[in-house]
C-alpha cells in the first residue's frame, strides 16, 4: 500500500504542471536558449514586405489578428483550437541585409518552448515570404 | 500488505491515467502545419480590386462590415490590417443543453420531461434543460474577420483578402467550437458590397 501511495504521489509530482511557482519572469529553459528557438535571421530589409508576410502566414494558419502596430513591428494574434492559442511575432532589421523575427506562443495559457512549434511557423514564414516575392497570391 | 498482482495491474493503470491526466505541456502538433488546402483557401478569401488608392479599399471594407453588423476592432492602414467582430447570442431556451429548467430532488424519483440530468431526480421540466451548473451549453457565437489588402505589382491594383472565423462560446466562457467559414458564396456576396463602395470611393 505505501508502494502504491508513494509511486502515486511521485508520478504527480513529476508531470504536474502545478509544481513549478510561476513568477513574472520565470521560463523553463533558459532566457537565451527560448530566444534562440523562438527567433530567426531572415535575409529581408523591407519592413512593410515583411510584416505582410507574417500577417500572410497568420491568416493561412486561422489566426484572428488582435493587435498590428508597423511602428513597432509587433503583431498580435490568436487562434481558438479547443483552447486559446495566443501568438506575439515581432520584426525588425538586423544588418543591411538581414531581419530579425520573433515568435512567442502561448497555449493553455502558458508558454510554448517547443522547438518544433516555432520551426514549423518558420516554415510557413518562408514559404509566404517567397510567394509574396514571386507576386503569387 | 503483500501487493497481489491485481492489486499491482490496478497501481500500473492509475499511474497511467495519472501521467495522462497531468502531462499539461502537451501541445498538439498539427497547430501550425499547413492544410494542404491552405492555398486554395487563400485564394477563395482573396479578390483583386482596382483602386485609385489602398487607403479606398479599406475604407470601403470598413463600409461593408460596419453595414453587416460588426464593429471595428483594430486597424492598421499603412500595412492594410481591419480586425472586427460581432457577437450573436444562441436563444438557447428551447436547445438540449438550456439553462432554464427546475430540477428538484437528488436521489431516485420519478421524471418528467427528457433532460439528461432527469436521472438523478425529479425534473419538471420546462423545454429540456436544467440548473445543473456543471452543465456546459453554448450561448453566444462571435464573428471575427481579418481583412488585409496589399498593393500587386500593377500600378492601382490590390489583393484584398478576408477571413471570416466563428467562434461558439459556452456558460463557463470557453470557446467549444472553432471553425473558418470557407463558404465560396459568403466571400463572393461580401467582395462584391466592397466592389460598389470601392467604386463609390473612387469617385468621391
Amino acid at each position: 500500500m505505501k508502494i502504491l501511495i508513494t509511486s502515486i504521489i511521485s508520478v504527480f509530482l513529476f508531470t504536474s504542471c502545478n509544481f513549478t511557482t510561476n513568477t513574472v519572469s520565470e521560463t523553463n529553459k533558459t532566457q537565451l536558449s527560448l530566444r534562440a528557438i523562438q527567433t530567426r535571421d531572415l535575409e529581408i530589409t523591407d519592413q512593410n514586405k515583411l510584416l505582410r508576410a507574417i500577417i500572410a502566414t497568420l491568416q493561412d494558419l486561422d489566426f484572428i489578428l488582435t493587435r498590428v502596430d508597423k511602428d513597432l513591428g509587433v503583431i498580435t494574434a490568436n487562434k481558438a483550437n479547443k483552447h486559446s492559442l495566443d501568438m506575439t511575432v515581432t520584426a525588425s532589421q538586423k544588418t543591411n541585409t538581414q531581419s530579425a523575427v520573433r515568435a512567442s506562443a502561448r497555449y493553455k495559457k502558458r508558454a510554448i518552448e517547443d522547438m518544433k512549434f516555432y520551426q514549423d511557423f518558420f516554415i510557413n514564414l518562408e514559404k509566404s515570404l517567397f510567394l509574396s516575392s514571386n507576386n503569387i497570391s | 500488505m503483500p501487493i497481489t498482482q491485481q492489486d499491482s495491474k490496478v497501481i500500473f493503470k492509475l499511474l497511467i491515467l495519472i501521467f495522462i491526466l497531468s502531462s499539461c505541456n502537451y501541445v498538439p502538433s498539427s497547430l501550425l502545419t499547413l492544410q494542404k488546402s491552405a492555398l486554395e483557401i487563400r485564394n477563395l478569401q482573396t479578390r483583386n480590386f482596382d483602386s485609385n488608392s489602398e487607403k479606398n479599399i479599406l475604407k470601403a471594407s470598413i463600409s461593408a462590415l460596419q453595414d453587416m453588423g460588426y464593429s471595428i476592432q483594430e486597424t492598421e492602414s499603412s500595412l492594410g490590417v481591419i480586425t472586427g467582430s460581432k457577437e450573436v447570442k444562441i436563444n438557447s431556451f428551447f436547445n438540449n443543453k438550456s439553462p432554464f429548467d427546475f430540477n428538484i430532488g437528488i436521489n431516485k424519483g420519478f421524471s418528467l420531461g427528457n433532460s439528461r440530468s432527469s436521472r438523478n431526480g425529479v425534473n419538471i421540466g420546462i423545454g429540456n434543460s436544467s440548473l445543473n451548473r456543471k452543465e456546459r451549453y453554448n450561448v453566444k457565437k462571435e464573428t471575427n474577420v481579418t481583412i488585409v489588402s496589399s498593393p500587386t505589382n500593377k500600378i492601382n491594383n490590390f489583393n484584398l483578402r478576408a477571413s471570416f472565423q466563428v467562434n461558439t462560446y459556452d456558460n463557463f466562457g470557453d470557446i467549444s467550437n472553432s471553425t473558418t467559414i470557407k463558404d465560396p458564396k459568403l466571400y463572393q456576396e461580401f467582395f462584391s458590397k466592397i466592389s460598389n463602395s470601392v467604386f463609390y470611393q473612387d469617385n468621391l
